[in-house]
């Protein structure tokens, strides 16, 4: 556990001083405190939908572009480079190296969330509105949804390169999103039913993306901005009801599974 | 450390990089592997180290290649530079010695051994010769029973920690492509031409 958390802790405070990492976390701050000036302009529900948007898609972009890079430089370049090859010639078990790996880029995509909720709590306050728990539960459901993303790119940067995995979590993320959105058109009854096993074996099957109750209201009103349009389907406007429990801990499972399939996978990992 | 008819092979079913290599090599004893760009140096080392997948007959104090065991007791000074991007010189061999359970000290004693002139400053923005000079630290770590050096800068404090090594029954195992005057402190050498001796 020590060695793990050695490597967890360097990895993280290595990963927290490159430029690139700072540049997104300032970003997302920077928007979401312009989301509180402008929603601050308009005031009442008005304002409050525009705090929530802004800041919703702060935890969608930033969060996915910081997500899929974590993830995506999880082993690849640093294996080629020598970096990984040290860590593992200390004795390090090459499982623990992998999950030590994976676990600073998670600690650091859970610090900037940590820090974009607490400025949005900030801003929400500000414009009178208090510090709005439905924002807050969906900062938790988005940064749910990131560490897919994350784990999903540490997996395949065992055996691809940092572009090709940051694209393949982001493609993973897509359809996660999408199954859920389809299952939603399932339960409404808008989607033919020679396709609705298909869907629903998928939706059991594949990691879904979370939703959350505040999302699926703006996205309803169409005020969700960037953070989600209102859905489509067959001519008719599709409710995508917020995530179950169940939903929840299933996405978080795969978290796990392709943390420990890439630590196993890494075993075979030729390094420099 | 015996090691028979290494072979290294990168990729399943791919051409071999390094192919008939033996090395035997007792405690108190050196060994410099030479060769030009591309001869296999690299590739025997990381082998023994298993990390690349090695074939072969190889025993490394005692253990199969990647032994954990083994590994803690072995100083692997790696090549390639930039290592540890964001991080201090300092904090590179610091995590080395907290991984093989050594404390600040282990680290701070490695780091003077080596001559580490700016320790205090990301591996990024170091001078070459402190990028080799921390890697140098990150093997000297602990004091280990096996010195593997790939590409070691031939400094003053290089050459002392060999002899240092070697002086307390520690095996030293070196690769380079321009050796300088590091055969003669090592003591023998075998020279690789295309991942083979010769």
């Amino acid at each position: 556990m020590i060695p793990l958390l050695t490597i967890a802790r360097v990895e993280a405070r290595g990963i927290r001083r490159r430029r690139w990492v700072l540049a997104v976390a300032a970003i997302g701050a920077a928007v979401i405190i312009a989301g509180a000036v402008v929603a601050g302009g308009r005031g009442g529900t008005a304002g409050l939908d525009t705090m929530r948007s802004w800041a919703a898609g702060v935890y969608l972009l930033a969060g996915l572009v910081l997500a899929a890079a974590l993830g995506a430089s999880t082993v690849n370049r640093d294996a080629d480079g020598g970096w990984v090859g040290l860590q593992v010639a200390t004795g390090t078990p090459r499982g623990t190296v992998a999950l030590g790996r994976i676990a600073g880029r998670l600690t650091t995509l859970i610090a900037i969330f940590a820090a974009w909720m607490v400025i949005a709590a900030i801003g929400s306050a500000a414009i009178g509105q208090g510090a709005d728990s439905a924002l807050a539960v969906h900062g938790l459901a988005m940064l749910g949804n990131m560490a897919l993303v994350l784990t999903a790119a540490g997996l395949c940067s065992v055996a691809l390169g940092p572009v090709a995995s940051g694209i393949v979590a982001i493609a993973l993320y897509v359809s996660s999103l999408s199954l859920v959105n389809l299952m939603a058109a399932v339960d409404e009854g808008v989607i033919g039913t020679a396709w609705t096993g298909l869907i629903t074996t998928l939706y059991l099957i594949l990691p879904r993306a979370i939703t959350s109750p505040m999302l699926s209201d703006l996205q309803a009103r169409g005020d969700a901005g960037v953070a989600g349009a209102p859905l489509e389907i067959n001519g008719n406007l599709v409710i995508v009801p917020a995530a179950s429990w169940l939903t929840v801990l299933w996405a978080l499972a795969w978290c796990a599974l392709f943390a420990v399939v890439a630590a196993a996978a890494f075993r075979r990992r030729a390094l420099s | 450390m015996r090691a028979r008819a290494i072979e290294v092979r990168y990729q399943r079913g791919g051409v071999l990089a390094v192919s008939g290599v033996t090395i035997d090599l007792r405690p108190g004893a050196g060994l410099l592997i030479t060769g030009g760009r591309g001869a296999g140096k690299s590739s025997v080392l990381r082998a023994l180290l298993g990390l690349a997948g090695p074939g072969g007959d190889i025993t490394v104090l005692g253990a199969p290649p990647g032994d954990p065991a083994a590994l803690r007791r072995i100083g692997w000074a790696p090549p390639s530079w930039p290592f540890g991007y964001g991080l201090t010189a300092r904090e590179v061999v610091g995590m080395v010695a907290a991984l093989k359970g050594h404390g600040p000290s282990g680290a701070a004693r490695a780091i003077a051994e080596a001559g580490v002139q700016q320790a205090d400053r990301r591996v990024e923005g170091l001078e070459i010769e402190d990028v080799r000079r921390t890697a140098l630290a990150c093997a000297l770590t602990g004091e280990p029973d096996l010195l593997v050096l790939d590409d070691p800068w031939e400094f003053p404090e290089t050459v002392a920690a060999i002899r240092r090594a070697m002086a307390r029954g520690a095996a030293v195992l070196a690769a380079s492509a321009d050796p300088g005057g590091l055969p003669a402190v090592l003591g023998a050498s075998i020279h690789l031409t295309d991942g083979a001796p010769g």
